[in-house]
């Protein structure tokens, strides 16, 4: 009974959104320009947060799991602040470390004449602040379920540590790359504030989908109901399609990381 | 061979070694749980660095804290097969037993043909493609053994091979490993904690307790001299320590047993518990030098012999037959004497 109230909760929103979504005119907000364009980078900026996640990530969920060091409780905190910080707040932070007057960012700027608020990397940096955490969290909860006899085990058979990585280690943790690489993504896809913040909301360069939707709400509201579903269809797909496999590997991994 | 002498440390335990394994030896490291038999794998393995001493294979120093030198496990000519087999899960039969030789850089078409000459040899083909959860406890070992010798190791370090068999399929194994170790003409050492593996497939063994070597012989002087009581327990004797003088034992409790032999000083004797007598009453016309009084303390029913443990001044555990614990009424908590002739107590010095 609960269960259902709780399911109708999340159900009701959407209805009203089908509700007053103008079925008539929804092909042309769509094909519009500023629709395809916004999605278009919606969809680029997410798949290059997620990918700069991977790279950086999952060293980092490495050491997370497997070095002993002091103050890896605190790096690990540290490390997952943009899970629970304000996104805004995120962005805030970005353009004081990597605006045009920030702590690196003046250097970019002066020395290398590269500027990152309101460009479409810009985007990227916002977005993988946000989201990398969620994929760091997934893969260390995965790297220290590991059984580390496997690895002794493979490096018992000529293999260097790094082979044993490649080929033993990351194999194993196929599941949580996958799950994890999707909650990055997702989060990314969803990203607003950070983004807004950092790299503002310039159409064609860093206006993405949720930027949009809100710019419609302010000028169009059937813009922004259209813009809307079409983010919460491809949300909905992405969802479906990780199958519940992956999302409850997913699920255990956060709840192990919030111990 | 192997020259080992060294000492470890981990957690609680000190390990402190040392031993030599002549080429083509196979040797196995007997002793109970917690006594340091994994950890001393894992050192001439390189999985754990020793704390000093030395390990050379073939003349090779791979461990030396001395001299700061340790040859991290890849570069050591060795294979292991590990306690429960250790396949990789997520790669085939094939792979896995390629998996040495492409870590050490062999080319993917070569190393598939040379492990499925091995899983051949093995007699597991038909499962080459398959993934390692769908074989039984006994091929899985095989396909550890496998995987472990493909890079022609100088030594085979193999980890309790049948501890995670189930007792029937385990003297099947026992007999095929013994096929397949013997064919391989390396060092072996095998650990484990169960006397018969040790016993069937081992030249000499080594009997390790508390992170000591104890005593190290074939399984014919192991088991007939044992110089402790976890050793003469595995062989099934009564054994005591103690000094002889004039044909007379005195235990550290101060029990006495005469004995036939010459002997001098620190002693171990072994009785047999088919060659001791029990007795309701002390009985002055018998033969036997040694009487000693007891009580019964348990009784094991083994079909038509019984085990009778007996504490006392020497405590024993004695085998009769059911028949005569019948007719003898024995009980556990009666007095009882025990007695047995001293030509049945065979000494050697500690």
């Amino acid at each position: 009974m609960v269960g259902t109230v709780a399911a109708a909760f999340f159900a009701l929103p959407l209805v009203g959104l089908l509700w007053r979504a103008p079925w008539r005119d929804a092909w042309g907000y769509l094909s519009s320009d500023t629709a395809l364009t916004a999605l278009r980078l919606s969809l680029v900026c997410s798949t290059w947060a997620t990918a700069l996640s991977l790279i950086f990530g999952v060293p980092l969920a490495w050491i997370l799991a497997r070095a002993r060091f002091r103050g890896r409780s605190a790096l690990r905190a540290l490390c997952t602040l943009s899970m629970v910080l304000p996104p805004v707040v995120g962005g805030v932070a970005l353009f004081f470390a990597l605006g045009r007057r920030g702590l690196i960012g003046q250097w970019l700027d002066r020395w290398f004449d590269f500027r990152l608020p309101f460009t479409t990397a810009g985007v990227v940096v916002a977005q993988t602040f946000v989201a990398m955490p969620f994929l760091v969290v997934t893969v260390e909860a995965a790297f220290s379920q590991l059984n580390q006899q496997y690895e002794d085990a493979a490096r018992t058979f000529g293999a260097s540590q790094w082979y044993t990585f490649r080929r033993v280690v990351l194999p194993s943790i196929k599941s949580a790359l996958i799950a994890g690489s999707v909650l990055a993504w997702a989060r990314s896809l969803g990203e607003f504030g950070a983004t807004i913040t950092f790299a503002g909301s310039f159409p064609g360069t860093t206006q993405t989908m949720p930027l949009a939707v809100y710019r419609a709400l302010e000028t169009n509201p059937e813009e922004a109901i259209v813009l809307a579903l079409v983010l919460i269809a491809v949300s909905f797909a992405v969802l479906v399609g990780l199958r519940g496999k992956w999302l409850n590997a997913a699920g255990a991994s956060l709840s192990q990381a919030s111990r | 061979m192997l020259t080992a002498s060294f000492t470890a440390e981990r957690g609680s335990l000190i390990l402190q070694v040392a031993f030599e394994i002549g080429a083509g030896e196979l040797v196995a490291v007997l002793g109970p749980n917690g006594a340091g038999k994994s950890t001393l794998l894992n050192c001439l393995a390189g999985l754990v660095p020793i704390a000093s001493g030395t390990i050379a294979i073939d003349g090779i120093e791979v461990d030396c804290p001395a001299q700061a030198i340790l040859t991290p496990p890849e570069k050591r000519p060795i294979g292991v097969v590990f306690q429960n087999g250790l396949l990789f899960g997520h790669m085939t039969v094939v792979e896995n037993v390629a998996f040495g030789l492409r870590a050490q850089g062999a080319k993917r078409s070569a190393a598939r043909l040379e492990a499925r000459r091995w899983i051949a040899k093995f007699g597991l083909d038909q499962y080459a493609d398959e993934l390692p959860h769908v074989l039984s406890g006994g091929q899985a070992q095989r396909v550890a053994l496998a995987r472990a010798l493909i890079t022609n190791p100088r030594l085979l370090l193999l980890d309790e091979p049948l501890a995670a068999l189930d007792a029937g399929t385990r003297n099947d194994v026992r007999m095929e490993l013994s096929k397949q170790l013997a064919s391989f003409p390396g060092m072996r050492i095998m650990v484990t904690h169960d006397p018969v593996d040790a016993h069937s497939l081992a030249d000499r063994i080594i009997i390790l307790e508390h992170g000591t070597i104890t005593q190290v012989g074939t399984p014919q002087e192991i088991t007939a001299r044992p110089k402790t009581r976890y050793v003469a327990e595995l062989a099934g004797l009564n054994m005591y320590s103690g000094t002889i003088l004039n044909n007379v034992m005195t235990t550290a409790s101060g029990a006495t047993i005469v004995i036939a032999t010459d002997g001098h000083g620190p002693s171990h004797a072994v009785i047999r518990p088919q060659s001791i007598s029990i007795h309701r009453n002390l009985d002055h016309t018998s033969s036997p030098r040694n009487v000693w009084p007891g009580v019964i303390i348990h009784i094991d029913n083994l079909g038509d012999r019984s085990r009778v443990s007996i504490s006392g001044p020497l405590p024993q555990t004695v085998e009769v037959t059911s028949t005569s614990v019948a007719s003898l009424g024995l009980a556990p908590g009666d007095d009882v004497w025990t007695s047995v002739k001293a030509t049945d107590i065979e000494t050697y010095p500690a």
